[in-house]
């Protein structure tokens, strides 16, 4: 009996200890597998394989509840991938949006991967490896021709820069393949009730919040109560552009000490266009639901019963109201009509995200993983199956949108124009977004007046420089 | 002969120990040390000494997540613990029908928090579409603004971190009840004690240990609160942060794709909580008297002894 104890024990335990010493194993041939190169499965003579991770793409194909459109799953991505690039075999790997970034941290960590996707993380230095020798001597996209491939603005976004990684400044460690497009939706149903103007291209912030704020109260044709607007703390940080509240910032060297602090920080205390901005907050707040603090109140937005006239929830209104122009539900397209967000008066408006595809610098084959970036970005084929099916409140970074059925759409066109001239093109926000984003908890929650906001946003900046600083040790 | 029988014995014990031991290496202590290491760090991983925590002492949005956290967690435990005794020591009373009322206590605590929480906030929503403020409204009260005014926001997330679980700790009382000696009960009713009495002098006494146990688990689950105030108010912790918590920033500074990550500051203020988590504990055995101090001899009667 205790002879069989121990043997049980010893069998347990080494149980235990197997699947431990084989995964610290795998990750040791994934690293060999780099400076040898060839392919993943052991260089059997087939196609040289790319693992591709791509956020937010089911399994399988599904069908929108409320809008009936159906998204395609990984699969068929994949299959018109190989299709279109079709020496290499790319292996697709869905992750879900919930904690993507830390994910493609892991699995960039463990070398699971070797191409994925960045947006605006401080840390891809730690994850990519810089293109910057690949765009030094490709014949296809290279810096001489970036301009050619793409908008403007997405080319800017391509040099990294952040005041975290000074070093790293002026590398390239993506590719962009989308661009965020945010819109605000308003309901010409109430409008017309109300008998107020709808919504014009060149209307300012405080246009459309001058016309939201006649429409809250009894509707005088159905006897209900009506709000003007709606918004949620998300995404309302973007607004401050809009009112020219938030600044441009560019550096060649981007180290934090070189911030001028008159120039960037101290403005803030006295600045009629951040307290603009935060009137401008407090007006849309006063005219929505009570439950916007916890970013309830708009569930009938969409549906007949809606109660509320322009949405500002730009984040959650962009990609359904894509869903249902694509879905050509005219039922609701015809009511609910996105427009894009005003521009201040430097011409500049909205959140420059880009989505960029990237090398892991772990990556098994490096090369072909490049062969694989600059097709998938540079091909309009792929980049307009991609945002059709899987991105729907994004539009493309290229230059030329030529023959792209996305394009069809005169919206679509409509954002595409704006976001060529009008994307806000700056070198960091981090300076002012996270110090605003926490005074807007307050706004939202009418816990503040704009005055006492445009101190509090001033403390936050102005403390956020100086620990960011101290973390720098500079 | 016998001495290398024992160590056999003894080493197969430890071998079979191995296994947990082996898994709270790697997922409980690896992690805390290295969250201990990357609270000294910056986002480089370069040693920066107590920047950090000096960072932590002077933002008010921590501070006010840590005055958060232990309000609730003491409102929730002074509520919570006492209410499902109660109930427990009610159900152990009532003759028939204790599994139906024990499934209908317990079903709360299978449901997950996402759905409570989504159906909390549609009851407590502001104005006339909340089914709470509709039903009040009818006999001349509200509406309230329940978990949207920072006034009421913790208070209101509490009645719904009670109702959902005070079924676990309805079955831990009500475990601890079938363990006191029902002896007790019919010498005190012989003397005369009345049921509230009995109740009194024998019940609460009899149940120390399932006091303290519930009490520390409930505070340290209260201290961690996340997913609760992540469902009602997204990370923002709104309403004007009252919903910040400690978790809830550290998730905020580590894991938001909104915000700026910041891993120095969310592990120094992980580090923070823990060593909360442990004061409490130790002040809870120290108050509910469950370090043994009181059975233990008086160090010269021990060594008389000897």
């Amino acid at each position: 009996m205790k002879k069989t104890k121990r043997i049980l024990a010893i069998l347990l335990a080494a149980a235990m200890l197997v699947p431990m010493t084989v995964g610290c194993s795998n990750s040791g041939e994934a690293e060999g597998g780099t400076s040898g190169g060839g392919t993943a499965d052991g260089g059997s003579g087939a196609k040289p394989v790319v693992r591709m991770v791509v956020p937010g793409i089911s399994e399988q194909s599904t069908t929108d509840p409320i809008s009936g459109l159906t998204s395609l799953g990984l699969g068929d991505f994949e299959k018109f991938l190989e299709e279109k690039i079709p020496d290499v075999d790319i292996n697709l790997i869905s992750i879900p949006w919930d904690g993507w970034i830390q994910k493609i941290e892991a699995m960039s960590t463990a070398n699971e991967m070797d191409v994925a996707f960045f947006t605006n993380q401080v840390a891809v230095p730690d994850w990519y490896m810089d293109l910057t020798p690949y765009l030094e001597k490709d014949p296809d996209v290279n810096f001489d021709n970036l301009s050619e491939w793409f908008l403007e603005p997405a080319v800017h976004y391509t040099t990294y820069k952040s005041f975290n990684y000074p070093e790293a400044t002026g590398k390239v460690y993506g590719l962009p393949l989308t661009m965020a497009c945010n819109s605000i939706v308003y309901d010409k149903q109430l409008f017309e009730d109300w008998g107020v103007e709808e919504p014009q291209p060149d209307d300012t912030m405080d246009d459309l919040i001058a016309k939201a704020a006649q429409m809250t109260g009894t509707n005088p044709k159905t006897g209900k109560t009506n709000y003007g607007a709606y918004a949620t703390s998300m995404w309302m940080e973007w607004y401050a552009i809009s009112y020219d509240a938030v600044k441009p910032y560019s550096s060649d060297t981007m180290m934090l000490n070189e911030l001028d602090m008159d120039e960037y920080v101290n403005y803030i205390k006295d600045s009629d266009e951040v307290l603009n901005y935060f009137k401008g907050m407090e007006t849309i707040v006063a005219n929505s639901p009570e439950g916007i603090a916890t970013s309830t109140g708009a569930e009938k937005f969409y549906t007949e019963d809606n109660d509320i006239a322009i949405n500002f929830d730009t984040n959650t209104v962009s990609s359904s109201v894509m869903k249902y122009i694509y879905a050509e539900k005219t039922d609701v397209t015809e009511r609910f009509i996105p427009i894009t967000i005003p521009t201040g008066e430097n011409g500049q408006q909205g959140f420059p995200e880009f989505f960029r595809l990237a090398i892991n610098k772990g990556a098994n084959d490096p090369d072909t993983a490049w062969k694989v970036v600059k097709s998938v970005v540079t091909n309009k084929e792929i980049v307009d199956f991609y945002l059709t099916n899987y991105a729907s409140d994004k539009i493309s970074a290229l230059r030329d949108t030529e023959g792209m059925s996305m394009y069809d759409y005169e919206y679509n066109k409509v954002r595409h124009e704006k976001q060529m001239s009008s994307v806000f093109i700056t070198d960091d926000y981090w300076t002012w977004r996270t110090p605003l984003q926490e005074v807007n908890n307050l706004v939202v929650s009418k816990e503040i007046t704009p005055e006492e906001a445009r101190t509090k946003f001033y403390e936050g900046v102005e403390t956020w420089v100086n620990n960011t600083k101290a973390q720098l040790g500079q | 002969m016998i001495k290398r029988n024992k160590l056999r014995e003894y080493v197969s014990w430890y071998l079979l120990l191995l296994i947990p031991l082996v898994g709270t290496l790697v997922f409980n202590v690896y992690p805390l040390i290295q969250t201990v290491m990357d609270s000294f760090e910056n986002m480089k991983g370069m040693f920066i000494g107590l920047v950090n925590y000096q960072i932590l002492w002077e933002d008010d949005t921590f501070r006010q997540s840590v005055v958060n956290t232990l309000y609730m967690a003491v409102l929730g435990v002074c509520f919570n613990v006492p209410i499902a005794f109660v109930i427990a020591t009610m159900l152990n009373s009532v003759p028939v029908a204790k599994n139906v009322y024990k499934v209908v206590f317990l079903l709360p605590m299978i449901m997950s928090m996402i759905t409570v929480a989504t159906l909390f906030k549609y009851l407590m929503m502001p104005g006339e579409e909340g089914v709470l403020n509709f039903l009040l409204e009818k006999i001349g009260l509200g509406p309230f603004n329940f978990l949207n005014d920072p006034a009421t926001s913790r208070e209101s997330l509490i009645v719904m971190v009670v109702w959902k679980g005070m079924g676990y700790n309805i079955i831990l009382f009500f475990a601890g009840l079938q363990a006191v000696q029902r002896e007790l009960y019919e010498a005190a009713k012989i003397d005369g004690a009345n049921e509230w009495k009995q109740w009194l002098y024998i019940t609460i006494p009899s149940m120390k240990s399932s006091f303290t146990f519930v009490i520390i688990t409930s505070a340290i689950a209260a201290l961690k609160r996340f997913t609760d105030v992540y469902a009602i108010s997204g990370e923002t912790g709104n309403p004007a942060g009252s919903l910040n918590t400690i978790m809830l920033y550290v998730y905020r500074n580590s894991f938001s794709t909104l915000n700026y990550k910041d891993l120095g500051k969310a592990s120094s203020a992980s580090v923070v909580l823990f060593i909360i988590i442990l004061l409490i504990t130790l002040l809870n055995f120290k108050l509910t008297g469950s370090d043994n101090t009181e059975t233990r001899l008086p160090r010269r009667r021990r060594r008389s002894l000897k």
